[in-house]
């Protein structure tokens, strides 16, 4: 009974000041225009101030000793692992459908076609054979004195297609450009429809009335190519130019359309400036 | 057996096992660059490839964590027990260290069972990191393990041998040891930082990545790439917080162990100094964190985004709300620590302190919020005041006062200011707000340490409160995101309103009003501080009176910390999207795949206790064997 009232004692003002601050933080927050998870967000925060407080002024904990500390140990362990874990579930999740189907789409070509890989790896080990035969040339030729003859010695190549395509087939080419933007995150630093990372990059929204396909397609693969209108002085957050090497041709020229379909005068896309003399 | 003769068996056969791990792993690079043929790499069951790399690797940074951020604090501990003729300094150090020589070899046996998995399941990517990192792989990484191997039993079968006279030979011995370890860890982060961010050539030689790693790029180009040095700054900061948070939770087991007055008066001061020693660091992670992540962004406008803003976005989130409840229960320790107190002296302060004090803090504060001159002239000239008054604490007595009076007083209106403009300037925007809501209760806390002390003192747990009041609101601004998804990818037309932040409180979500957050949390802690080392002036502290539930605290920290560095383990991991060498070296497979912060957060905790069972299992090998065997 003495323990109730001591309790009730250390939580009552506490807890009435905290449902006076969620309160006020909650009609606060909504008219400030904060949708309604940040106004649950703030009234969290008055609770947790409130479990904070409750806490400084406790009573003190016995003492726990031999096994009964043991057991308090585990247990307490026990209740932080539910807390994060719990935490960790209860905060948003990116859909791991869509993770699993843009990882699908880019392993596409190495999956449906092992073929493939069998047949770089038997060029890789051909080509190593005639590495040998070539070393073992020279030696002879260093031995003797001539001079190399490289004749009869086929040097192979590796194909062509060395940056697999996406099997996008049976899909229109401009919904083809929308996979290819998200695959590669374009969104990070583009905004389109207001949706996308923080100004890093221009807003695309009407960049099809702006740019030609040649020029998006230079800028893509070469970034130093031209600038947006207000980047020019940009020493840090410089477009990546890793997509020679990450996207082909293919899905290049689905961006590209996709792009193009941008044309929407209502955003401020700022223009391209090409360096002078181009 | 005696429990010496067991510990010198265990630590034999510890050493043998390493010595027989380092000649395995010398063997493994000239086999492999003696390989022409492509490997076809093993499949791990169930976890998959790159989840069981994550689990070993991460294993391996744990216990390697807390064997390189021990010892600088042990050495710095003996020599204060030198200095201050206080046994207890040495006893300290004496008990970590021998639970360090035994993590030590977890280190070692979880480093070459990180190598094995490596060579099994990526066979390919490690030959092409040895190949390229071989002066570090095959020479000195391994002579560097051997040498601390060394030099770690030295430093532990010396200690009764080498004191009194030849205690400086001891120490000097302990400052090698951290110095080979420093060395180490700075070694190893340089593959690390590579595979994130491979050294690039410059605009003028106009030449691809790869074909400037693969033709041009010197071994010391390789090495000092640009992340490797801020990557140092995070881990040997964050290795001594760890070290500190572990140190704090052997206090902990053994206080709830001790049997006697004196032995619980003994661990209720180490966990003191454990405690001070993982926050004193833990106050510097922040800006390491904040400088090894803006390297990121620097690098490729890519990488950043990702990790901050889409699939990574959350995991951050989390980290915030962590690293929050680190501040508070810190701060719910130093709160524990003032109860137990008695002051005797609250003798008045001189009336000319009060007033240069309030005036020096507040009008400063004020000035930021009036645009009129003749404000701004006053807050200037009092700002240098206050400067002036802060060397005038360094150079009396209490220095380390002063030095954190002057830190708070000169370098925080600078900090913020920083990072105002520095956002201005990467953005070319105007500046941004930088949460200057914060500096005036931060101010206005130092004031009243400053000026009115004598009611600091009497009223100090209320005064303590007025800092948690700040820390959770700094607190609820550091978490607040941009917007509540998992990825910005998800936001649609119609969720886009619903789940984002008011464009004109955007500002909350940027990063100087995150700074501003960080830095008055951070702020709050040491002016807690500083009362606390007022109050001890004063008064009288009763060591092994402290409330019950400060040891819990002290276990929360070590948690918290340890499931922290599991949680950024995962972001280091998950980072690397479809490559193991950013645009070197792709990773097209199914295993790179990203987790969900829900998936990650129960490995994480999976990880985080076996750690702990672990460390629980060495801190009583290590000194609750030797207490019994004294008390039987």
């Amino acid at each position: 009974m003495n323990l109730a009232k001591t309790w009730w004692r250390i939580i009552r003002w506490k807890l009435a000041a905290s449902i006076v601050a969620a309160v006020l933080l909650w009609i606060g927050s909504g008219q400030l225009g904060f949708p309604l998870i940040f106004q649950w967000m703030f009234v969290a925060y008055a609770f947790l101030g409130f479990l904070v407080f409750v806490v400084l002024d406790a009573p003190p904990l016995p003492e726990l000793t031999g096994w009964k500390a043991g057991v308090g140990i585990v247990l307490f362990y026990l209740a932080c692992s539910v807390v994060y874990v719990t935490a960790g579930m209860r905060l948003p999740q990116f859909s791991s459908e869509t993770e699993v189907a843009g990882i699908e789409r880019k392993t596409a070509k190495y999956r449906q076609d092992p073929a493939v890989t069998e047949s770089l790896v038997k060029k890789t080990r051909d080509l190593s054979a005639k590495a040998d035969e070539i070393l073992a040339k020279l030696e002879k030729l260093e031995a003797s004195g001539q001079k190399l003859d490289l004749e009869g010695i086929e040097i192979a190549s590796l194909p062509s297609e060395s940056i697999p395509s996406r099997d996008l087939s049976g899909m229109g080419l401009v919904e083809r450009g929308k996979l290819v933007y998200q695959d590669h995150e374009c969104y990070n630093c583009h905004k389109i429809g207001g949706k996308g990372g923080k100004k890093r990059g221009p807003e695309l929204d009407n960049i099809g009335n702006l740019a030609t396909g040649e020029q998006l397609k230079k800028k893509i693969f070469d970034p130093k190519a031209w600038h947006a209108e207000g980047y020019e002085k940009r020493k840090k957050d410089k477009m990546p130019d890793k997509y020679p090497d990450v996207m082909s041709d293919e899905e290049l020229e689905a961006l590209v359309t996709y792009l193009l379909t941008l044309k929407n005068t209502a955003v401020k896309t700022p223009k391209p400036v090409f360096p002078s003399g181009s | 057996m005696t429990a010496r003769g067991r510990g010198t068996h265990a630590s034999k056969g510890f050493v043998l096992l390493l010595l027989a791990g380092l000649c395995l792993l010398g063997m493994v690079p000239p086999a492999l660059g003696q390989m022409t043929e492509i490997l076809r790499p093993s499949e791990f069951p169930y976890l998959g490839n790159r989840v069981a790399v994550w689990v070993v690797a991460q294993l391996h940074i744990l216990f390697a964590a807390f064997i390189l951020g021990a010892p600088v604090f042990v050495v710095i501990s003996e020599w204060l027990g030198v200095r201050q003729n206080d046994p207890r300094y040495d006893r300290l150090a004496k008990e970590v260290t021998k639970v360090t020589a035994i993590l030590y070899s977890m280190t070692a046996l979880t480093g070459g069972f990180f190598v094995l998995v490596l060579v099994v399941l990526y066979p390919n990517l490690t030959a092409w990191l040895f190949n390229h990192f071989f002066p570090i792989m095959a020479i000195t990484y391994p002579l560097l393990f051997i040498a601390e191997t060394i030099v770690l039993y030295l430093y532990w079968y010396t200690w009764d041998t080498l004191k009194g006279e030849k205690k400086g030979r001891h120490l000097a011995i302990g400052v090698l040891l951290n110095l080979i370890g420093i060395v180490t860890l700075f070694v190893i982060d340089a593959p690390t930082a590579f595979m994130n961010t491979p050294v690039k050539a410059t605009e003028e030689l106009g030449m691809s990545l790869r074909d400037y790693v693969e033709t041009t790029a010197t071994f010391w180009d390789k090495v000092n790439n640009f992340s490797w040095m801020p990557l140092n700054f995070h881990r040997l900061v964050g290795n001594i917080t760890f070290g500190g948070f572990i140190t704090g939770l052997i206090a902990a087991y053994m206080y709830m162990g001790s049997k006697t007055e004196e032995e619980k008066a003994y661990y209720d001061w180490m966990g003191f100094v454990g405690n001070f020693i993982g926050i004193g660091a833990l106050l510097f992670l922040p800006l390491a964190g904040y400088v090894y992540g803006s390297e990121f962004y620097d690098y490729d406008a890519s990488i950043g985004p990702y990790m901050m803003g889409d699939q990574l976005s959350m995991y951050f989130e989390m980290q915030g709300g962590m690293v929050g409840l680190i501040f508070l229960a810190s701060a719910y320790y130093i709160w524990l620590s003032l109860k137990r107190i008695e002051i005797q002296d609250y003798s008045a302060t001189v009336t000319k302190r009060l007033v240069a004090g309030v005036l020096s803090i507040l009008v400063p504060g004020l000035g930021q919020f009036y645009n009129r001159q003749w404000v701004k002239g006053l807050a200037f000239l009092a700002t240098q005041a206050a400067v002036l008054r802060a060397i005038f604490y360094i150079v009396a007595p209490h220095w380390e006062e002063g030095l954190g009076l002057l830190l708070l007083l000169f370098l925080f209106p600078i900090a913020i200011q920083i990072a105002s403009s520095s956002h201005a300037l990467r953005y070319g925007q105007a500046e941004a707000p930088a949460g200057g809501f914060l500096v005036l209760p931060v101010r206005l806390f130092a004031a009243l340490l400053l000026g009115l002390e004598k009611l600091c003192l009497k009223r100090r747990e209320g005064v303590i409160k007025l800092a948690f009041v700040v820390l959770l609101f700094g607190n609820a601004i550091w978490m607040t995101p941009h917007a509540f998804v998992g990825s910005v990818s998800a936001l649609t037309d119609e969720t886009y309103e619903e789940l984002s932040l008011p464009g004109e409180w955007d500002f909350l979500a940027l990063m100087p009003a995150k700074n501003s957050a960080a830095a008055s949390m951070v702020l709050m802690i040491l002016l807690s501080f500083i009362l606390y080392t007022r109050a001890i002036r004063r008064g009288r502290i009763q060591w092994g009176k402290i409330d019950f539930s400060s040891q819990f605290a002290l276990i929360f920290l070590a948690f918290s910390a340890i499931w922290t560095m599991g949680l950024m383990g995962v972001v280091r991991s998950s980072l690397r999207k479809y490559f193991h060498i950013y645009d070197l070296v792709p990773d097209l497979s199914p295993d790179s795949f990203t987790p969900t912060l829900a998936d990650a957060s129960i490995l994480i905790t999976i990880l985080t206790v076996v750690f702990f069972g672990i460390v629980s299992l060495a801190i009583w090998l290590a000194i609750g064997t030797a207490k019994d065997k004294v008390r039987g």
